[in-house]
């Protein structure tokens, strides 16, 4: 994906752009862990 | 522990770090060394049966100037273990509705195991120590889904593999892909917030329900199933190795032939090298190696009613999409090139829904069962 950017954005842009990338996909794991539900309990070895 | 838990996050980066902080010859004796820790505390019975696979395939199928009958008995015994096993497994489940748990990784370590042995016969691998398939059989990453790697490709990493950012930031990215399939869109979105949408429909809808529910289930399996491929291959890429790819958006498949060449690929390529080609070359029947391949395919997940239904469904589908290729020059194509896109579509909304609909088959504890969730969607006045 950072290639991807690299074609289309000047290299600090496009790092900026995978730095948010990451931290929205690091942030709704982490939420969807802590959800009632509980993300993480689906599948016990 | 869970699979994609916490737990199995904290052990992935305590392995790569002692891994990579090893003495260069120590390392993959302390990945092997975490495997058999990692069975020992989760599923003693799987160390034991992976230890004894490993043995009995190193020094009991032989090399190429071995016996045929001795790699054949080899195969025998292996193929029946695993064969009891999902046996019982397949019994408890459908007599008393409860899972039994098969020995974790028991499907994936049996299969390559059963690779190395026929390879090794052929005389097709490179040259290397029993050391070597020892590390093979005992990769952290692939012991609990899969992929089913092959050796060849596992021996060029390891003489190769060296420390690599490139390598690291790809297999962080990858094992966060894994996660978010697994949590964020099956289990949040599609168990969550789909449940909720299906529970509101009027309870007249039956057969839209009953579609709908079809259609959760399609896409839970295939995210729960490429979320853990991809968490694996990303760890495998932590550890410096590239490994085979398991899932191509299959869902995106036109026909469906080209679904099971992008639906887990390890098995499929598995089951087509060593099932197909030999009934396809004994009896000069493609179409038979076809069906028995997909058979082989379904008793592989379970050894069942249910599963032999579902790969006899699939090896069906597979021999009506050959004999369409026969009629299909008479046909044409209806509206030329400017509709392609439209045929295509259509193409691949056919495919995805008999796949769908073939899930039924497993999900139902048996075939009136499934004929009557069918026939509820089909016909629902």
């Amino acid at each position: 994906m950072y290639d991807f950017l690299l074609r289309h954005l000047q290299p600090r842009w496009a790092g900026v752009a995978m730095a948010i990338w990451y931290g929205v996909l690091i942030a709704l794991v982490l939420i969807c862990a802590v959800a009632p539900r509980g993300a993480f309990t689906y599948m016990r070895l | 522990m869970h699979v994609l838990s916490l737990e199995w996050l904290a052990w992935m980066a305590g392995v790569t770090a002692l891994f990579w902080l090893s003495p260069a010859r120590l390392r993959d004796w302390s990945l092997v060394a975490a495997t058999a820790a990692f069975l020992l505390l989760n599923a003693p019975v799987s160390l034991a049966l992976l230890a004894a696979i490993v043995v009995a395939t190193y020094w009991g199928a032989g090399p190429a100037s071995t016996s045929g009958w001795r790699m054949l008995a080899f195969l025998a015994v292996v193929v029946s273990a695993m064969v009891a096993f999902k046996l019982r497994q397949g019994a408890a489940t459908t007599l008393a509705g409860a899972d039994v748990a098969i020995p974790l990784g028991l499907s994936y370590y049996t299969f390559r195991a059963m690779h190395y042995a026929i390879e090794r016969y052929k005389g097709k691998l490179p040259p290397h120590r029993f050391g070597d398939f020892v590390c093979y059989m005992a990769f952290l990453p692939t012991i609990l889904v899969g992929p089913i790697h092959r050796f060849p490709a596992f021996h060029r990493d390891r003489l190769r593999r060296q420390w690599s950012a490139q390598h690291v930031s790809a297999g962080l990215e990858r094992i966060l892909y894994g996660y978010v399939k697994v949590a964020v869109l099956c289990n949040v979105v599609v168990l969550g917030l789909f449940d909720r949408f299906i529970a509101e429909l009027p309870h007249e809808a039956q057969g839209l329900r009953l579609y709908l529910a079809i259609v959760q289930s399609g896409l839970r399996l295939y995210l729960l199933f490429s979320g853990f491929s991809d968490v694996a291959i990303g760890f495998s890429r932590l550890l410096g190795y590239t490994i085979i790819e398991n899932f191509d958006w299959p869902y995106l498949a036109r026909n469906i032939q080209e679904f099971w060449r992008r639906w887990h690929i390890s098995l499929t390529s598995f089951v087509r090298d060593y099932l197909f080609d030999f009934v396809a070359a004994a009896t000069r029947q493609p179409a038979l190696g076809m069906v028995a391949s997909l058979v082989v395919i379904g008793l592989w997940h379970e050894v069942s009613l249910r599963y032999l239904y579902w790969g006899l469904y699939h090896g069906m589908g597979v021999l009506v999409w050959h004999q369409f290729q026969r009629v299909k020059p008479w046909l044409g194509k209806p509206g030329g090139p400017r509709l392609k896109p439209l045929r295509d579509a259509l193409a691949t909304l056919l495919t995805v829904h008999f796949v769908w609909f073939g899930f039924v088959l497993v999900e139902q504890p048996s075939l009136a069962a499934a004929f009557r969730v069918w026939s509820t969607i089909l016909w629902p006045w």
